[in-house]
């Protein structure tokens, strides 16, 4: 080492020079390849490529797969005299490599002091209060990208916590608003996007997520000491603009905002030898991660949306109170009528408050710029009042990480009248159905992809079913308002068995619903109607599709106990074709956070019968 | 073609009254960022499915409106940072006043560089944010108007109440 420093202060501005085994050693160093992003190449372990491939992001000109070359260009260019503009000094460009190289080369340290770098400061103003939050936001229906979630990264910064105001580091694809959804699907998923890193500040999340998409968000405040909270800054500052390739399935949000974490070395963030990474993946291997032996997790916030705080906001009033925000909603009585006026003050703050929630609520995404007169109506009762709340408990709400893994694998006995005994395995990577559905997803809802069963009885393979993709949105409508009165949809797209009696009649099948949901007494218990049908190529009992009607029950009184019900009248659209129904009943109790046992009867023209125990991974 | 330059004028001339109304706004407001930094109406509430969330387009933030500045003395990182704020997070703000305390309304004094004696700003907002949605004609104003003008009444508050 001694001799590779002095040839660098013979040859500071010759570096290249002082290129030597000791070099080629810290280029060899974890932490160079986690700052540096390199990946192994999988057809030889002994090259690397970098995962970014903005030639900005390189001090060599062969820095994205060759270490030694960038690590000697890096303190080569981190040596350089100050230029015009500190800004453009790699001091400033590569503020993580520089606190890096400083630690491992003490003889350069004055050399490699740190400079003034006015972007860099005034986008992360870091002090003795700054800290790290992986921010989730609950997954939404309302976008395929969105459907298991989001995660970014929130600098604090703010000593008295104004999170409005921090910045935010997001991952996602880019240049993705000239396709459309069919094409972003397709090269979401394999690579056709370039990836990467933006700062946006966090109130526009805040409104984004909670006001304009009604999701939640959770915040995992991070116990970091302060040399470690720079440093991960300093690298998100190297990153950020720089081009990745997008994977849907695994470079995605969330492994991208793990990797920030592993540049520091003995945090494991993300999941590892994992197909696929899901947000609330990530959030669980966070419970269980530790620095220097104390919990990686500080603390978690709940950050309700606007959606939550009507709901909350709803299950406070006593019923009285509630018809009358219902009266008032539809314009029974006035809000400026003794109804209300005679109530305490904290009474009217609730109604109002409601009120204004409610209507907030049913705007339309954001996208409406002139207010409701309704909500003016309520706005202005409000400035009416004296300034003030009503005393409110605090929104319970269990954390995404509480929930299931996201995989999960069944092992099943099936009997049926004709085809008798088989087995039967069941493969659903991702993601949740209304009996498994855990906090951070769609309530009584179901989402997955690639669900796959198959069927094995004397030697013969049948599938039973491949869901390409399938949803079940819905709505509960607990208030039962206007505008909140469980609308819903399900969408499935795949392949299935037309009746439970052929040995093969498979059929490919595009299946959608309109439903309206309600929860009966309690969320424990809710029901649904839908209306819709399904579209396939000609097939030997349905045709080329049929409408339907039909009605589903779930009852789980907690996560450990379920029971889902469904039946549905289907009626072919060719009259030669006879009409049919169809019903599956099942049961499901949890075994442990990670099993648990099904019972399931599907009915047609005959019945399947299969008990199940399953696994979560 | 008359018609066309009539509405020509016509567009002009809204234009002409909705900028001088930003750039006048109440007495003792000064300049405003939206009239002379270039911030156009809300970008992410007209923002096409797809780029949606977790795929937001670079520079989301103040970048790309700073470079649009025209008057360096108005549009600083922090009055366009503000004006952001008040145009994003414009109903929770308002209905902070409403209630007379929230977080929303709370960090749009903290932008204003608003230290000491925040109850007081929070007051002079109630009264004055009560009284202009209450005006006529208030809900036919575009957002950005509204934003606009709540960026004066929140800046008159803060120069009137606060320490820094």
């Amino acid at each position: 080492m001694l001799k590779f420093i002095c040839t660098l202060f013979l040859c500071a501005s010759l570096l290249p020079c002082a290129y030597g085994n000791e070099l080629v050693a810290l280029a060899k160093q974890p932490t160079w390849h986690r700052l540096l992003h390199y990946t192994a190449s999988a057809f030889n372990s002994a090259a690397v490529k970098s995962s970014i491939h903005s030639p900005e992001f390189f001090a060599a000109s062969d820095g994205a797969s060759n270490p030694a070359s960038e690590l000697k260009a890096t303190l080569a260019a981190l040596l350089a005299p100050a230029t015009a503009n500190p800004d453009e000094h790699a001091k400033c460009r590569f503020p993580a490599r520089r606190i890096w190289l400083e630690k491992q080369l003490p003889a350069l340290r004055p050399r490699l002091a740190a400079i003034h770098c006015p972007e860099f400061t005034d986008w992360a103003p870091i002090n003795e209060h700054t800290s790290l939050s992986l921010m989730f936001a609950n997954g939404y229906l309302g976008n395929p990208a969105s459907y298991y979630g989001h995660i970014f990264l929130k600098i604090n910064n703010q000593k008295n916590n104004e999170r409005l105001i921090d910045q935010t580091l997001n991952y996602g694809a880019i240049e993705t608003t000239q396709d459309d959804p069919v094409s972003y699907i397709v090269k979401g998923i394999t690579g056709g996007y370039d990836g990467g890193f933006s700062p946006i500040d966090f109130f526009f999340h805040d409104t984004n997520y909670g006001e304009n998409e009604l999701r939640d968000l959770w915040e995992y405040r991070l116990r970091l000491p302060p040399e470690e909270v720079r440093f991960i800054i300093s690298h998100t500052w190297e990153v950020m603009r720089k081009r990745y390739v997008y994977y849907f399935f695994h470079d995605n949000c969330a492994f991208r905002v793990g990797e920030l974490l592993e540049v520091i070395e003995g945090i494991s963030a993300n999941p590892k030898e994992m197909p696929w990474i899901i947000p609330q993946s990530l959030l669980q291997q966070l419970m269980h991660s530790t620095y220097k032996g104390e919990s990686l997790l500080d603390k978690r916030i709940f950050h309700p949306s606007r959606q939550s705080r009507l709901y909350h906001r709803y299950k406070q009033l006593n019923t009285e109170q509630r018809d009358l925000v219902s009266s008032i909603i539809e314009r029974k009585i006035r809000l400026d009528g003794p109804e209300l006026k005679s109530r305490a003050i904290d009474e009217q703050y609730a109604i109002i408050d409601t009120l204004i929630d409610y209507h907030q609520f049913r705007k339309d995404g954001g996208k409406v710029q002139q207010a409701s007169p309704a909500y003016l109506t309520a706005l202005n009762a409000r400035f009416q009042l004296p300034p003030g709340e009503s005393a409110s408990a605090p929104i319970a709400a269990d954390p995404p990480d509480s929930g299931k893994a996201p995989s999960w694998t069944q092992l099943a006995v099936s009997h049926h009248k004709t085809r008798g005994e088989a087995l039967s395995l069941r493969l659903r990577p991702a993601y949740y159905d209304p009996l498994d559905v855990s906090s951070g997803q769609a309530r009584h809802g179901g989402l997955s992809m690639g669900d796959l069963q198959l069927e094995m009885s004397h030697s013969n393979f049948r599938l039973h079913h491949l869901d390409l993709i399938a949803i079940d949105s819905m709505n509960p409508a607990v208030t039962g308002l206007p505008g909140d009165q469980g609308v819903g949809w399900r969408l499935r797209v795949g392949l299935e068995q037309e009746r439970q009696n052929c040995k093969s009649c498979l059929t490919s099948r595009v299946q959608a619903d309109y439903s309206r949901g309600s929860q009966l007494g309690s969320a424990a218990l809710f029901t649904a109607l839908h209306v819709g049908g399904a579209i396939q190529p000609d097939s030997t009992y349905d045709g080329f599709g049929f409408v339907r009607v039909g009605a589903t029950l779930v009852f789980r009184p907690s996560s450990a106990f379920g029971v889902h019900l469904k039946h549905e009248l289907r009626r072919p659209v060719e009259k030669t074709y006879s009409t049919n129904t169809h019903s599956t009943a099942e049961v499901r109790i949890t075994l442990s956070k990670s099993h648990d046992f099904r019972a399931q009867l599907e009915r047609d023209q005959s019945s399947r019968f299969s008990l199940g125990i399953g696994t979560y991974w | 073609m008359k018609k066309h330059t009539l509405k020509l004028s016509i567009l002009a001339l809204l234009t002409a009254a909705t900028t001088s109304a930003f750039a006048a706004g109440p007495t003792g407001s000064g300049p405003n960022p939206y009239a002379d930094c270039g911030i156009g109406a809300a970008i992410f509430k007209d923002t096409e499915w797809a780029a949606a969330t977790s795929n937001v387009t670079w520079d989301l933030g103040s970048t790309a409106i700073t470079s649009a500045t025209v008057s360096p003395e108005t549009c600083t990182k922090r009055s366009v940072k503000t004006a952001m704020f008040i145009r994003d997070a414009y109903a929770q703000i308002v209905e902070d006043a409403a209630r007379g305390d929230g977080e929303h309304l709370a960090s749009a004094l903290t932008l204003m560089e608003c230290g000491g004696n925040r109850s007081s700003a929070m007051g002079e907002v109630r009264n004055n944010l009560g009284e202009a949605i209450s005006a006529p004609g208030y809900n036919d104003q575009q957002a950005l108007e509204k934003a606009g003008q709540l960026f004066n009444i929140i800046n008159t508050a803060a120069r009137n109440n606060c320490t820094v």
